[in-house]
């Protein structure tokens, strides 16, 4: 009985200490974030003469109004919005395209194993371990000989190839943890090659294609070294506007202005994690389809 | 119905050799069961009768078709795989359909094959089920209605009963007995389980390190085996297999069984042994099944045919209809299987009854059927 009691006050207390250091990282972590939010919404009077961890006392929007639409980036003043719809463009048909060819090549690697399959998918895996840097000048060179440093072309079709590593393994992984009794079952039916993958596999695939969308959505939209080298003025994502309106040393500091750039930037990939968070944990952790 | 016929197939994977050298011939509607441990290649043969390993070489043949280098799909044949592999975001109905809707039959034909393999395994009522909502009994029920659906000239079954309880896989091993009757259509069914082997069968394969040991019915398998392997692997509790020295007193061979307190128990052999005077004087393998040696046979015919044998039980086992007595003959264990009735405590001595004539013998380096 006592060392039943004495379990139980331990387990309080454990429980106290752990919740006591998870809530001390949350605010550890937050607190950027808060400073940003409150830094956002002060006008730049009370900025400069307040404290930093205040709360505004008058709330105003019109630094996110300036971010959005008014800011002067390079030589325009058109604020991050025409950037922000670049990386739109650049970031959806790089991360569907860069999904699904990693889907077809995951079911060939995990189903279709050919002589040597397993040496190429060795040297696919090795590209998930290329730094961006090493790549910045051959990549440039060639896509100028193909002439697409002139629009997003350029770029997307770089952030395809270097997420194919990636998808193909997340989606190589996935399906090897579908029994291959199933395939047989289908070549059996009379199923071929691509049959078997539409309609057998794709269709349990939804958790795994949030993971890869969402590994890829958040590599991309925050990519910012290809961004800068491999696009000129018009095509610039977002990441390289924001760095361009922050590091603009021709007038005033505007730190709300920035802040609110910055929480424009991010919020896409936020908004990503927080609707489908919990498949991406699915996806990761999924194996059984039984 | 179509007979199979399978000509010295061989199967390696880069330097292994799995299946090594395999003949079959079946005749048209006859159940085969391929029957082995784990590892002994029959589910690589079934493979490459489905056609989803190609073989090194050899050939299959399905009636008079060449179907060796033939794909899947146009062997004609159906499978049932151990996980059942049904497709799990399509509907029973659907799973059905599958494959019927690929081979382009018209709606009715559908519908109407659809309607018969889910009234010949009961399961209309299941149709509009995803496979995730259906028991283990239930999956494997829809796996064979897909299968009878496709009208094939040849099932392959794979160890279609191993994920299912111990219950229901009896329940369904008579249902699948009883679809054989039904539909007369060629079988081949692996599974390791030689109960199934016995139960199911028209004929049985052995098969062992990539080889078929035997291949016959299931009661000249039991009957006759041609190998200690053989002998071994069917029944159960298995085959006891003791070291006895063959000796002769006049024309009649005997034995020298001893008890664990060294008594000597002379047992004759009344059969005809015509291979075994090489042997005499040497040591070889005795196999005795266990119910062959017993406290009370019910057959009055062979009661002549009985030697005692006195044994001390080590302990007893009691299954209900019978109790395993385990008993050391020269200081081997071994299992009789007898009758209930007044037995003795463990550690008492016993007077058993051996039925002479069902003692086989092995040759002890070649492990092969002294007949």
């Amino acid at each position: 009985m006592n060392i039943l009691i004495k379990d139980k006050t331990l387990n309080i207390f454990v429980r106290i200490l752990i919740y006591t250091l998870l809530i001390m990282c949350a605010l550890y972590f937050l607190i950027p974030i808060f400073v940003m939010v409150i830094t956002s919404l002060k006008d730049i009077y009370e900025i400069k003469n307040g404290n930093i961890l205040a709360l505004p006392e008058h709330i105003t929007f019109q630094p996110w109004i300036e971010a959005w639409s008014e800011a002067r980036i390079g030589s325009n003043a058109n604020g991050i919005k025409p950037y922000f719809i670049n990386s739109i463009f650049i970031t959806v048909p790089s991360v569907l395209i860069s999904s699904v060819i990693g889907a077809f090549n995951g079911y060939v690697f995990a189903k279709w194993k050919f002589k040597g399959s397993e040496l190429f998918f060795s040297f696919l895996l090795f590209g998930t371990f290329i730094p961006f840097q090493v790549i910045l000048l051959p990549m440039s060179q060639t896509l100028g000989t193909f002439g697409l440093t002139e629009n997003v072309a350029g770029l997307i079709i770089v952030h395809i190839i270097y997420g194919l590593p990636f998808t193909t393994l997340f989606f190589r992984n996935f399906y090897v943890s579908i029994p291959t009794e199933l395939i047989n079952s289908a070549k059996i039916d009379g199923a071929g090659f691509l049959k078997i993958f539409l309609k057998i596999l794709l269709p349990v695939s939804l958790p795994i294609f949030m993971v890869c969308i969402i590994w890829q959505m958040t590599q991309i939209w925050n990519e910012f070294l290809f961004g800068v080298t491999f696009a000129d003025a018009s095509t610039q994502p977002v990441t390289v506007a924001l760095n361009n309106l922050i590091n603009a040393t021709s007038s005033v500091k505007k730190y709300n202005v920035d802040m609110a750039a910055a929480m424009i930037a991010v919020a896409p990939t936020l908004i990503a994690y927080i609707v489908s968070g919990k498949y991406f944990v699915k996806g990761l952790m999924a194996g059984a389809v039984k | 119905m179509k007979s199979l016929t399978i000509d010295n197939l061989y199967k390696s994977y880069n330097q292994t050799e799995v299946l090594k050298g395999i003949n079959i011939s079946l005749e048209p509607g006859e159940f085969l069961v391929l029957v082995g441990p784990s590892g002994c290649g029959k589910s690589t043969l079934l493979s490459c009768i489905a056609g989803l390993e190609e073989l090194t070489s050899g050939t299959i043949h399905l009636g008079k078709k060449n179907i060796t280098h033939e794909s899947p799909k146009n062997r004609e044949l159906a499978m049932v795989f151990q996980s059942y592999a049904l497709y799990p975001n399509m509907t029973v109905r659907k799973n059905i359909e599958f494959g019927l809707k690929i081979s382009k039959y018209s709606n009715e034909e559908i519908e109407l094959r659809v309607q018969n393999a889910a009234q010949m395994l009961q399961i209309e009522n299941l149709l509009n089920r995803k496979p995730s909502q259906l028991s283990g009994g239930q999956r494997q029920r829809v796996a064979i209605a897909r299968s009878i659906s496709r009208e094939p000239s040849m099932y392959l079954f794979d160890e279609p009963l191993s994920n299912l309880d111990a219950e229901l896989r009896v329940r369904m091993r008579a249902e699948i007995k009883k679809l054989h009757k039904k539909v007369k259509k060629t079988i081949v069914y692996v599974t390791h389980d030689q109960i199934e082997a016995m139960t199911l069968a028209d004929k049985i394969a052995i098969m062992h390190k990539g080889k078929i040991q035997q291949f016959d019915t299931p009661k000249k398998v039991y009957e006759d085996p041609c190998n200690l392997f053989t002998a071994g692997f069917i029944g159960s509790p298995s085959m006891n297999f003791i070291d006895v020295t063959i000796e002769k007193d006049g024309d009649k061979f005997f034995i020298n069984l001893k008890n664990e307190n060294s008594e000597d128990n002379y047992i004759y052999l009344d059969a005809e042994y015509k291979n075994l005077n090489e042997y005499v004087g040497k040591t070889v393998i005795a196999g005795l099944r266990p119910e062959h040696i017993q406290n009370g046979f019910r057959d009055d015919k062979i009661t002549n045919e009985l030697q005692s044998l006195n044994a001390n039980i080590s302990f007893s086992e009691l299954t209900g209809a019978d109790a395993f007595l385990f008993l050391k003959l020269n200081d081997v264990d071994a299992i009789a299987r007898v009758s209930p009735d007044d037995l003795k405590d463990d550690g008492e001595n016993i007077e058993l009854r051996v039925w002479a004539k069902k003692i086989l013998f092995f040759d002890k380096d070649s492990e092969l059927r002294i007949k």
